[in-house]
């Protein structure tokens, strides 16, 4: 039976299975934990609070930059015994990484959840008190609630063997249609809707806005215009046509007509304007970011320290 | 006493400059609306070209192995159906038409997913209805979805160095209703190491993809959909390697789909007929043209419109130029 029994592993606090009495007791003790946590935290006076943000920080900003920079055995096993310290530490790197990991997603989760109460907050006491616009704030509750409870719904319906199935034969079945009238009836149209309204501000900020009113301005004109009609794919390969009818049986004259179409234009433009700056602005932006990185890692940051 | 002399009208070249806000957005919605009526309508196929940038993708794509999987990294919201959501459509026909298997997740929107389902049974209900009938696509077996990762780069770190190690939590329905470790699944069976997994593909209406480059660009080629406005930004990435794969926007949706149709043949030329074996074969007699081709005819009318605006702007600036002293 001994030798049965290691075909299963052990059952611990780390590896309670899905939907267990076990894994629901732990959730709610880590959420009680965690909520006594930051409320300890955020009781306590800075000049205390400071010193254990700063180093919370900088020891998992020091665990990722290890993470890059200390030699990784090839082929890690959990079984292996490592030689020397240099190994110890790399294996212990590499066998931490998914708990880290999974820390990592548990707390980004946690973060929308803060998220939502920070939202249900500003928008419950604008209700209460008849704030100006107190009716976009009932809107965003209800229609909050009512996702949250018919997403629930349509999901618990689905649970169990052949659910999905039954579901999928008949799409009419209530919190299903509800659920799908809300996602896909509603809330997709108005995303579509939001972003697509930009289209009608940057057709009037364009056409105020582009003048040759420079030479930089005209410039930048010819360029935009350029960018604009190599991405007409009729007004591609209609010019190309006319280069292609110009140039006649080829040689040296077709040769010459090669750089004006409209494609190598675009394409000497791209690479030797464009992609330059860009490249330089980025480079700029990364030497910035890796300095404000250093400074929070290193707790010197204002937010950090003060 | 009141000043009695009429207001001089202005000249048509103030007119030029000032042309009412309200008329400007109704040119547009006629334009756009009629342009995708027209669409719809007739079918209407604009020409493409399509760049290397685009090759390069297809050719990646459309050269993997039947059964490999491959990585669906999607952060298409409707909110840029226009780009992203043609990308989305144009990869899942190709990985269905060749038989790969994928992974899609999500650590962009958590709202992704849904709208990724949404497009994956668009596709099945086209291939059920195909003639001749084509097998549906089937969760477990040809796909398995992980869901939402709050924190996309540290489980990309971890997937890079044990990639067994970073999805061990997550869990699939099989067809009998079970859930199982996604590793049991056919599509994630046999890979062991992150090297296994042929591409990357990343869908996205922003830059997250120096994140994906730097955690696994060393291990499997990364290919980048995005929306036009981060093309340039990425462009770099493509130049120097790192991306062996990069699609456009809707131009580029429209460059993929024309792909699909067409095929490079041996030579390297777009809808080519050279002997030998094609650099990256069509799909003759499917449905390529789809959401890309359906947006890129109002698309072109927008810009020629846009144009024909910047185009009047300038001549009423010139006019009021020449007529002042």
């Amino acid at each position: 039976m001994r030798e049965l029994a290691q075909l299963a592993p052990p059952t611990t606090v780390w590896t309670a299975h899905n939907g267990s009495t076990l894994l629901w007791v732990e959730i709610v003790a880590a959420l009680i934990l965690g909520i006594l946590l930051a409320m300890g935290l955020s009781r306590l006076p800075i000049r205390l609070r400071k010193p254990i943000v700063a180093v919370v920080t900088f020891a998992g900003g020091l665990y990722f930059v290890l993470q890059y920079i200390w030699p990784q055995a090839q082929d890690y096993s959990k079984d292996e015994i490592p030689r020397g310290t240099v190994e110890g530490v790399s294996f212990w790197l590499q066998g931490t990484l998914p708990t880290v990991t999974n820390f990592a997603q548990v707390l980004g989760a946690l973060l929308l959840g803060l998220g939502i109460s920070s939202l249900l907050r500003i928008h419950i006491s604008q209700l209460v008190k008849k704030h100006k616009d107190w009716l976009f704030s009932l809107t965003l509750i209800v229609s909050m609630l009512a996702m949250l409870v018919f997403g629930y719904w349509d999901w618990l319906s689905k649970l169990g063997p052949g659910a999905e199935q039954a579901v999928a034969a008949n799409p009419h079945i209530f919190p299903n249609f509800a659920r799908d009238f809300l996602f896909d009836g509603l809330f997709i149209n108005l995303d579509a809707v939001m972003y697509s309204m930009i289209a009608f501000f940057i057709f009037s900020a364009a056409y105020r806005s582009f003048r040759l009113r420079s030479i930089e301005a005209t410039i930048l004109l010819g360029t935009a215009l350029l960018v604009m009609l190599t991405l007409m794919g009729g007004v591609l390969v209609g010019w190309d046509r006319v280069v292609d009818a110009v140039g006649g049986g080829g040689g040296g004259h077709a040769g010459f007509l090669e750089n004006f179409r409209l494609g190598a234009i675009k394409d000497w433009v791209q690479d030797n304007l464009q992609s330059p700056s860009i490249r330089a602005m980025e480079f700029g932006l990364a030497i910035g970011g890796l300095a404000m990185s250093l400074r929070l890692w290193l707790g010197i940051e204002k937010g950090v320290s003060n | 006493m009141a000043d009695s002399t009429p207001e001089a009208r202005p000249s048509l070249g103030a007119k030029l400059q000032a042309l009412n806000r309200n008329a400007l957005y109704l040119s547009l919605f006629a334009v756009v609306s009629g342009s995708l009526i027209l669409t719809h309508l007739t079918s209407l196929q604009v020409p493409a070209q399509p760049q290397p940038c685009t090759k390069d993708t297809y050719t990646l794509l459309r050269n993997i192995p039947a059964g490999d999987t491959i990585i669906i990294d999607t952060g298409a919201t409707n909110s840029t159906r226009g780009e992203n959501g043609g990308e989305m459509e144009a990869v899942f026909r190709i990985a269905m038409r060749e038989r790969l298997r994928f992974v899609l997740y999500t650590w962009q929107e958590p709202q992704c997913i849904e709208i990724a389902k949404g497009v994956i049974a668009k596709i099945n209900l086209e291939r059920r209805t195909s003639n001749p009938p084509e097998p549906e696509y089937r969760e477990w077996d040809d796909y398995v979805i992980l869901g939402f990762f709050p924190d996309g780069g540290t489980m990309l770190q971890t997937v890079a160095s044990n990639i067994r190690d970073a999805w061990a939590a997550k869990k699939e329905k099989d067809p009998a209703g079970r859930e199982r470790s996604v590793f049991e699944s056919p599509v994630l069976k046999n890979i062991h190491r992150v090297e296994d997994i042929r591409a990357y593909v990343n869908i996205a209406m922003s830059n997250l993809m120096p994140t994906i480059v730097a955690r696994v660009g060393r291990k499997l080629p990364v290919i980048s959909m995005i929306t036009g406005v981060m093309f340039p930004e990425q462009l770099n990435y493509y130049k120097s390697g790192q991306l062996k794969g990069l699609i456009n926007g809707l131009v580029g949706t429209v460059e993929l789909e024309t792909l699909m149709e067409k095929g490079i043949d041996a030579k390297g030329e777009v809808g080519g007929h050279a002997p030998g074996p094609p650099v990256a074969a069509a799909f003759p007699g499917e449905k390529n043209y789809a959401r890309g081709m359906d947006y890129y005819f109002a698309f072109c009318c927008a810009m020629s419109l846009l144009i024909v605006a910047i185009v009047i702007g300038n001549v009423g600036m010139m006019l009021e130029r020449r007529r002042k002293p």
